[in-house]
């Protein structure tokens, strides 16, 4: 099966659904993006995932699409950069609260630039973020720590 | 929370006094506005706030008003919407729109005059042209009535989680009490989906302490940690920890029985080793084994042992399905009160399915039903037809499930073919003979005749001739 990719932010955020792995990165830049592809480029087998990056603009595609019922539950894995563009920390709130709220078994993850105060930190916590991201690399590490809990390779 | 005639016990005595005196002047502004001392007692509030508010002046004054009290009753609920934002400094003025339940929502603006013990917070709703603003507080305020929102609405979640009037619901209510009123970590076993997350959030909420600061409640996806992730994911909480006074942080282990073991002591040793007060909640499968020697145990000793000292067990939500109705009912309600949705009630009809769905995912899935049809229901009781396809397609298999044929050659393995299919159409068909016989395409005659030389007492007792 095919590692399928999709860059929302350029192409309004057309995919395939149906998969067993969805992740979505949520950046201004595509560094995690890159990041992500170099992992998955680094393992020789191939699994089923999908990958979609969406940008502040297209982000509202992106709760649209996870607000649609599915027949079949796939794991849902998203990375948020923060800050990201012009969005204020209420909005960024908003938006992982309504995630949790609509795919509670979605796992949230967050890179958070050094600058960002505590509290602003605590409270994305607090809306659904569980993993904090210390830098690019780590995100390789938690592709692993998934591949071993879901038995297949997660980042293909 | 303070009784409002032990005002004199409180710090502010002499603003008290003060603000006494010019009450009636304050209450011929047709603004609404309060004030609060320093030990965040309400010290004043005006009868247009008070209307605003749908609450009486004299049940408001003296009270506690800060964020973190207990919501659970109007009074609660008022007195928490109303509490100045924090970080305000004497001097500095700050715009929050407030936001009553089902009030109109309206900008104050929060001044802070004086400084200790007589230092207070007056609100004034509406802003003033030209006032000195800091944006940082602002911001700052914002999020936290937003988070403010949304603690609310987890808690409320974790309400209807234990609503009913089952054995297990009025045991995990009390558990929730008793656990609330302590600082103790906790289990949480269930299965998949059990509304773990939500129940703990509601122990959190119930179990604020009286104060300032809200304290935080943070998740850790356990599965996904080493060393170097968990210590980038619970820096937040250790810099919230070391504002010392008693600050108290609440971590959400989800998975903890599928985490590293070694992430696992580093949690117990970050807890135990915290300035401040660390609350565990593990969401588990199992309940934590203290005797298992076993190589393959899921908890380490360290954390087994936190975790066994109070375990709260939620069953699988068809094993308790007299609540059921009320559980939905109450979350139709929830997206109603906050306009999610049109609905007001389930028909009777799609509260029968609900009964006869088995809910492999439980609560979530409950939740995530009861979500979908509130978005496609154009009336005010949902129907059946609102639901998702997979509940109200659910047919109960068990009295019809045919019996285990063996085929020993083609000409049984041909009749027993037959019999399935004949089973099969007679389910579809509720037993009625008649159309089983249209929908597979042969005589009724022809049906009666296969299902005489099969004699086969489940198919006799279940089919209904038209």
């Amino acid at each position: 099966m095919s590692h399928l990719i999709s860059d929302a932010a350029n192409d309004g955020g057309a995919i395939a659904s149906g998969r067993e792995l969805h992740w979505h990165i949520i950046e201004s830049t595509d560094r995690w993006f890159q990041s992500y592809q170099r992992a998955v480029a680094s393992k020789p087998t191939s699994q089923s995932a999908t990958v979609t990056r969406w940008n502040s603009q297209s982000v509202v595609g992106l709760l649209a699409r996870l607000k649609q019922p599915v027949a079949k539950e796939p794991a849902i894995y998203l990375v948020w950069e923060y800050p990201l563009g012009e969005i204020s920390p209420t909005r960024m709130l908003d938006l992982i609260a309504t995630v949790a709220e609509h795919k509670p078994r979605s796992i949230q993850m967050a890179h958070v630039r050094p600058s960002v105060a505590t509290s602003t930190l605590i409270a994305l916590q607090e809306a659904g973020i569980s993993v904090v991201l210390h830098d690019l690399w780590t995100l390789r590490r938690v592709m692993r720590r998934i591949e071993l809990l879901h038995g297949v390779a997660a980042g293909r | 929370m303070t009784d409002p005639d032990d005002s004199s016990q409180t710090p502010g005595k002499t603003i008290r006094k003060a603000i006494r005196n010019v009450g009636r002047l304050f209450d011929s502004v047709g603004q609404a506005m309060w004030i609060v001392d320093s030990g965040h007692a309400l010290i004043y509030i005006n009868a247009e706030a008070a209307q605003w508010l749908g609450q009486d002046v004299t049940d408001m004054l003296g009270r506690l008003c800060h964020a973190a009290i207990d919501r659970s009753n109007p009074l609660g609920e008022s007195l928490a919407v109303i509490a100045p934002p924090l970080g305000l400094t004497t001097g500095m003025e700050v715009l929050a729109e407030v936001a009553p339940r089902d009030r109109a929502n309206r900008q104050i603006r929060f001044t802070k005059h004086g400084t200790g013990d007589d230092a207070f917070i007056m609100a004034v709703s509406g802003a003033v042209a030209g006032a000195s603003r800091d944006v940082d507080v602002e911001a700052a305020s914002a999020l936290r009535q937003r988070l403010e929102s949304w603690r609310r609405q987890q808690s409320s979640s974790g309400l209807i989680v234990s609503a009913g009037s089952s054995s297990h619901a009025i045991r995990i209510r009390n558990q929730i009490q008793l656990v609330a009123a302590t600082r103790q970590s906790l289990a949480i076993v269930g299965p998949r989906g059990s509304g773990g997350e939500s129940i703990a959030r509601r122990i959190h909420a119930i179990g604020n302490r009286p104060g300032v600061v809200v304290d935080p409640i943070i998740l850790v996806e356990t599965p996904l940690m080493d060393a170097e992730l968990l210590e980038a994911t619970l820096s937040p909480a250790a810099a919230h920890l070391g504002r010392g006074t008693g600050a108290a942080v609440t971590l959400i282990l989800r998975g903890l029985d599928e985490s590293p073991h070694e992430v696992q002591d580093r949690i117990v040793d970050f807890a135990s080793g915290a300035t401040g007060s660390v609350r565990l909640v593990g969401l588990l499968c199992e309940s934590p084994n203290l005797d298992s020697d076993s190589a393959a145990k899921t908890l380490t000793a360290k954390m087994a042992l936190t975790m066994s000292v109070f375990e709260l067990r939620l069953p699988a939500i068809a094993d308790r399905a007299e609540d059921i109705p009320l559980i939905a009912t109450a979350l139709v309600e929830n997206r109603h009160a906050t306009g999610k949705c049109i609905a007001e009630r389930l028909s009777r009809a799609a509260l029968d399915r609900l009964l006869l769905y088995p809910w492999p995912e439980n609560f979530e899935e409950l939740d995530a039903a009861i979500r979908h049809a509130c978005s496609v229901s154009r009336s005010s009781a949902i129907g059946p037809d609102d639901l998702p396809l997979s509940i109200r397609s659910f047919r109960s298999h068990g009295l019809s499930k045919p019996k285990p044929i063996v085929a020993t050659n083609l000409d049984d393995a041909m009749r027993d073919f037959e019999l399935r299919k004949i089973h099969q159409a007679l389910h579809v068909a509720d037993g009625n003979r008649s159309e089983a016989a249209r929908l597979l395409g042969i005589s009724r005659a022809r049906l009666l005749r296969r299902i005489d030389d099969s004699a086969d007492p489940m198919t006799d007792e279940q089919s209904t001739d038209s």
